[in-house]
C-alpha cells in the first residue's frame, strides 16, 4: 500500500492553473525526487500534500502518521543555539523526542566527521550560522528524528559538496530505516543518482521517471541538463 | 522503522521547555531590554523624582502608573504579538508548528513566557523604583501585578487582530511603531488638556485607560475578570486560525 497517493490533482492560484490531474504515488523506504524550474509548483505541491493548502480537484491521501517538512526559506531564531533550536523541533515536531547526544551518536554511525561537524554547529548561535551550515543542520535534524513521511524542499541548494554528500547519506540511511523521501531538487544529476525514481514537474504535469537514461531518451538530450532544459523550456 | 525514544528528555512537560527557551531568546536580545526594561526605568529616574521631592504627597502609583500600562503595551505588542508575525515571516512556523497540536503547544508556551515575563519586568520596575517613594509594600505590589496582567491581556487582544492581519514583517514593525506612537503622542495630549478633555483621550487611547486601571483604588479584579475571558477568546481563535504561510510568500 502507498504511503501517498495522489489523483488527478489540480490547483490554480487565482484562477492561474499551476498544476493540473497529476498523480503521485510514495512508498515507505523509497527517495523519490521531484524536478523542476523555479515557479513550477514543487513548493505548492508539498504544500498540498501537508493540507497547508487545498487543491482546486482530485485527492491527496496520506497515510503517514509522522510527516515532517523542510521549507525552502527557514530562518531560526537567531538568538539561540542551534542546539536550543534542535529542543524545539523536537518538542515541536518529532515523534518521540530524542537528545541531542543521541542524535549525534546516530550521526556518528553514518560518519564521525558529519558527527563532529553536526556537533560543531549545534553549540553555534543561529545569528553566526552560515546559509549551509543552517540549511544541513535543519535537513540532517529532521531526517533522524524517526520520521515516515519526510519532505525536503531544495535541501541542498547553497550547501558545500561536504554537506551534501552528508545530506544525501542521511536520504539513504533514513529511507534504509523505513521512511519515504520526498526530495525537489534543481541538480538533475544529484535526482538521478540517489534517488530511486523522480518525477519532472513540467507544463502544469507531472511525469514520472525511473532512470537518468529514461530521462535522457525521453526529452532526446546527450546530458541531463539539456534534458531538464528541454523539458522545462520547450 | 526504528523508534526513538529517550527517558531523559522531559517529554511530559513540553510547554515549560519551550517557554524557557523563548524566555532565554527573549532575553538575549538587547535591544528588546533596553526598550522594555532599562529605558522606562531611567526615564522614570530622570522623572519622577523630581517632581516626587515637589508633591511629596502624592502616592506612588500617580507617578508610575504609566509606565506600567506602557510596559504591558510593550511586552504585548512589541514582544507577544510581534514575535508571532517574526515567526511566521522567517518560515519557522510553516516548517515546524503548521500541525494542530504543534500550533497549540507552541502559542500555550509563548502566552506562558511572555506572561511571565511581563511579571518580570514589572516586578523589576517596582523593585527599582519604588525606594523613592517610600518602602516596598506587598498589598501594592499584588495591585500592580493584578493591575498589570489585566493591562496586558488587554493589549493582547489588540495585538491578535494584528497578528492575524496578513502583513509582512516590515509592515507590522511600521504598524506597531505607528500604533506606540499614537499612544505616547495622545497620553501627552490627555496629560496637558483639562479634565473633561483628558477623560476623552482616554476614551481613545488604550495606553491612557491602562493607565487609569492603575490608578483606580478599587480592586482591580473585576477589571482583570472581565479582560481575561476576551483575551482566552483573542487567543483561542488565533490557535484555530493561526497564520501559518508567510505573507511575503509569492502566493
Amino acid at each position: 500500500m502507498s504511503l501517498v497517493t495522489v489523483n488527478d490533482l489540480s490547483f490554480s492560484y487565482t484562477g492561474k492553473p499551476l498544476i493540473r490531474n497529476i498523480n503521485l504515488r510514495l512508498s515507505a523506504g523509497e527517495a523519490v525526487g521531484i524536478l523542476g524550474i523555479n515557479g513550477a509548483g514543487k513548493t505548492t505541491l508539498f504544500d498540498l500534500i501537508c493540507q497547508l493548502r487545498h487543491p482546486c480537484g482530485g485527492e491527496i491521501i496520506n497515510r503517514s502518521k509522522h510527516p515532517t517538512y523542510l521549507t525552502q526559506i527557514l530562518t531560526p531564531p537567531p538568538q539561540l543555539k542551534m542546539c536550543e533550536v534542535f529542543e524545539l523541533i523536537m518538542h515541536l515536531n518529532a515523534p518521540a523526542p530524542m537528545t541531542l547526544c543521541t542524535a549525534q551518536a546516530r550521526l556518528y554511525t553514518w560518519s564521525s566527521a558529519l558527527s563532529n561537524r553536526y556537533r560543531a554547529i549545534a553549540h553555534k548561535k543561529a545569528a553566526t550560522c552560515s546559509y549551509g551550515e543552517i540549511r544541513s543542520f535543519f535537513t540532517l535534524t529532521l531526517l533522524l528524528i524517526g520520521s515516515d513521511l519526510i519532505m525536503l524542499d531544495e535541501p541542498t541548494a547553497g550547501v558545500d559538496p561536504g554537506f551534501r554528500h552528508f545530506i544525501w547519506l542521511g536520504i539513504k540511511k533514513a529511507c534504509a530505516e523505513g521512511a519515504c523521501v520526498l526530495v525537489s531538487s534543481h541538480y538533475t544529476e544529484e535526482i538521478a543518482a540517489n534517488c530511486n525514481r523522480f518525477y519532472m514537474l513540467a507544463h502544469q504535469h507531472l511525469e514520472a521517471f525511473t532512470s537518468g537514461d529514461q530521462f535522457l531518451a525521453r526529452y532526446g538530450a546527450n546530458s541531463l541538463t539539456d534534458a531538464f532544459l528541454n523539458a522545462s523550456l520547450t | 522503522m526504528s523508534t526513538i525514544n529517550e527517558p531523559n528528555m522531559p517529554a511530559a512537560r513540553p510547554i515549560y521547555r519551550i517557554a524557557t527557551l523563548l524566555l532565554k531568546e527573549h532575553l538575549r536580545e538587547p535591544s528588546s531590554l533596553l526598550w522594555t526594561a532599562i529605558a522606562p526605568s531611567l526615564l522614570y529616574f530622570l522623572m519622577a523624582p523630581a517632581s516626587a521631592e515637589s508633591e511629596n504627597v502624592r502616592p506612588y502609583l500617580s507617578y508610575a502608573a504609566w509606565f506600567y500600562a506602557y510596559l504591558s503595551a510593550n511586552v504585548a505588542l512589541f514582544g507577544f504579538s510581534f514575535y508571532l508575525i517574526g515567526r511566521r515571516e522567517s518560515g519557522f512556523v510553516r516548517s515546524f508548528i503548521y500541525k494542530r497540536a504543534s500550533i497549540r503547544l507552541f502559542l500555550s508556551a509563548h502566552m506562558l513566557s511572555y506572561t511571565a515575563l511581563g511579571m518580570i519586568y514589572a516586578t523589576a520596575f517596582y523593585l527599582m523604583t519604588k525606594p523613592l517613594h517610600g518602602g516596598y509594600a506587598y498589598q501594592e505590589y499584588l495591585h500592580i501585578l493584578i493591575c498589570f496582567l489585566a493591562s496586558y491581556m488587554g493589549f493582547i487582544c489588540l495585538g491578535l487582530i494584528i497578528v492575524a492581519l496578513p502583513i509582512r514583517f516590515g509592515t507590522a514593525s511600521t504598524l506597531f511603531s505607528l500604533l506606540s506612537f499614537l499612544m505616547l503622542i495622545s497620553s501627552y495630549r490627555g496629560a496637558s488638556a483639562d479634565h473633561g478633555q483628558a477623560g476623552l483621550f482616554a476614551l481613545v487611547n488604550p495606553l491612557q485607560l491602562s493607565t487609569l486601571l492603575f490608578l483606580n483604588h478599587n480592586p482591580p479584579l473585576q477589571a482583570l475578570l472581565l479582560i481575561a475571558p476576551c483575551a482566552l477568546l483573542a487567543f483561542y481563535l488565533i490557535v484555530k486560525y493561526f497564520r501559518i504561510q508567510p505573507v511575503w510568500s509569492r502566493y
